[in-house]
């Protein structure tokens, strides 16, 4: 939490986090520093930017970046839509699914992916999504 | 009256009256070399012309002296036969008088001096010297008039037609007049260009400065006031720069320092037992806070460094446009883009994510919407956004750029804000060579333009 807080809602915050922490689920986002590269598009996490294939910084918001995120660092393996709600819990408000599905378009849009015939972030059947490229870390 | 009134004001305004340093140098230069070299030309020719006289002059006297030595030979019944059987030469045409030439005007001392002194060089027997000579003319008539008293009787009268002066004898000088002239024309061009561009560099430093503090300093290279005038304007963009800089810091200072009693104020209203004093207690500090947010922000903004990189605008505004829907999901169907897939423009994003965030927002705010508009034009990128609200006040659509100023109708509790999101939105956009202007739609609503270099 960034400070200032308003101290009730640390309070409330504290309680939440000792009541999840028992049974909570592995973390997604690992705090990967290393700059990532997939089909000509550039992550980089230290700055956490993303850069086109031309190198042109393209601007993501705080949801599409941490899912963008998710994403690259489980690629090729398909994340559930609870996985990915559960990132972004707390940050989407509304139904909660719908959020997953709009973020997964804006998302798309912004890499370039069609909706239809998505190539980079493809939509499984049953309920997930997966990044399909070939990872490069440097 | 009204034809003649358009004329003045636009002969006045004269299109080709010079309005650049440079042009305005080089016509004075130009008319002052046309000036001088006129004037010499003419000194050219009125020498070539004296000199090109005396010799006809001198000519003449030894060929009138001629003729008459060979007419004072002939008896005086056979002179005038005589006359018209002598070669004359061309030009000239002899008759005898009984009366000295009248016309035309009597001829001025210095010619007059030419043709005796040369008729006496023509060797004659002293009996037989003329009586009397009159010479009449000028020599820049086209005719001279010489009348020979015969020592028996009557005169001879010669007139001779002088040939048209040539001042322009040969064509080289006339070529290498042209050539001088010109490579004198292009070497002033050249200079003046050369001299008057550190001016133009100079204005364009300071319209740099005037959009960004941290501008690069001028080269301070060239000639002594050159380079004089670059070492002070680097040492006034320095001090301003030291200034803007302190007072940002000030700023800040204060800025942060005022958080930490905020923060204990309002551990302290937690203990507060009346309720509603508590929320309201909390709301101004709350209020508080987020005026001293925005004024962090307004300081970092002056003194920020974060550097220029090549971003997708399209993208940048889908973000702000998508982060403002998540904030206000209720508004986020009026929320919409239009505009190119893709425009790659320069500039620090994160600052600019900023402005847009908080045009973006005041639209949602006041508006209840927000339609963002991308367009180019002329190398620049022009965004609108465009909301629903009740609009501006017209006389305020300036004012309201102002650090803390805040409409009337906004100062409420209600809608919140601190005053400091158009002109941090403005300080941004004009640092990166933009700007932001406020206006209200035909249809209702206002509407902000934002123009950047794309």
């Amino acid at each position: 939490m960034p400070k200032p807080f308003n101290p009730r809602e640390l309070l409330a915050r504290i309680r939440a986090v000792l009541r999840r922490t028992s049974d909570r689920a592995e973390k997604l986002v690992e705090p990967a520093a290393r700059t990532v590269r997939f089909s000509g598009w550039t992550l980089e996490p230290a700055r956490r930017r993303l850069l086109n294939p031309d190198g042109v910084e393209v601007a993501l918001t705080g949801g599409e970046y941490d899912l963008l995120v998710a994403l690259v660092e489980r690629a090729n393996r398909v994340l559930t839509r609870d996985m990915l709600l559960d990132l972004l819990r707390g940050r989407q408000a509304g139904p909660f699914d719908r959020a997953i599905d709009v973020a997964i378009s804006r998302l798309r849009r912004k890499l370039e992916d069609d909706g239809r015939h998505a190539q980079l972030i493809k939509t499984v059947r049953g309920g997930g999504y997966v990044l399909a490229a070939d990872i490069e870390r440097s | 009256m009204r034809r003649a009134g358009r004329w003045y004001t636009r002969n006045l305004r004269w299109p080709a009256w010079p309005h650049s340093l440079v042009n305005r140098t080089l016509m004075t230069l130009l008319v002052g070399l046309a000036v001088v070299q006129g004037a010499g030309l003419t000194i050219h020719a009125l020498d070539r012309i004296e000199l090109q006289r005396f010799a006809e002059l001198r000519d003449m006297g030894i060929r009138a002296m001629s003729i008459y030595r060979s007419a004072v030979a002939t008896p005086l019944g056979d002179r005038a036969s005589a006359l018209r059987e002598m070669e004359l030469g061309p030009n000239v045409s002899a008759v005898l008088a009984l009366a000295p030439p009248m016309v035309p005007e009597p001829t001025q001392p210095p010619y007059v001096g030419q043709i005796r002194v040369n008729m006496n060089l023509v060797p004659v027997r002293a009996m037989n010297r003329p009586r009397d000579i009159v010479i009449r003319g000028a020599p820049w008539s086209d005719m001279i008039c010489i009348g020979m008293q015969f020592p028996d009787q009557g005169w001879l009268i010669l007139r001779m037609n002088l040939p048209r002066p040539r001042p322009w004898h040969s064509p080289t000088f006339l070529i290498a007049f042209v050539l001088m002239t010109v490579a004198a024309a292009i070497l002033s061009i050249w200079a003046v260009r050369r001299l008057t561009k550190p001016v133009t560099l100079l204005a364009e430093a300071a319209e740099r400065l005037g959009r960004d503090v941290n501008a690069p300093p001028l080269p301070e290279n060239g000639p002594d006031e050159v380079m004089r005038a670059a070492v002070a304007f680097n040492t006034m963009a320095a001090r301003i720069r030291r200034f803007v800089q302190d007072r940002t810091f000030l700023l800040t200072a204060i800025g942060h320092d005022l958080r930490t009693p905020i923060t204990r104020l309002k551990l302290r209203a937690e203990f507060i037992e009346d309720d509603e004093q508590r929320q309201k207690f909390l709301s101004d500090l709350d209020e508080l806070d987020a005026m001293v947010s925005a004024t962090l922000v307004f300081g970092r903004d002056t003194a920020d460094t974060e550097p220029a990189v090549a971003f997708d605008m399209v993208a940048l505004l889908r973000t702000v446009l998508d982060d403002a829907a998540d904030a206000r999901p209720e508004a986020a169907d009026a929320l919409c883009f239009s505009g190119p897939a893709h425009l790659t423009v320069t500039g620090r994003i994160l600052a600019l994510k900023r402005s847009f965030a908080n045009l973006v927002g005041n639209a949602v705010k006041y508006g209840n919407a927000a339609r963002v508009t991308l367009t180019t034009e002329d190398g620049m990128a022009m965004v609108t956004i465009e909301d629903d609200g009740p609009g501006l006040p017209p006389d305020e659509l300036e004012r309201i750029f102002e650090p803390f100023y805040r409409v009337e109708d906004s100062r409420n509790r209600e809608t919140g804000g601190t005053g400091l999101g158009l002109p941090i939105a403005r300080n941004i956009l004009r640092a990166h060579g933009g700007d932001v202007v406020l206006g209200n739609r035909a249809g209702g609503g206002a509407r902000a333009v934002v123009t950047m270099p794309a």
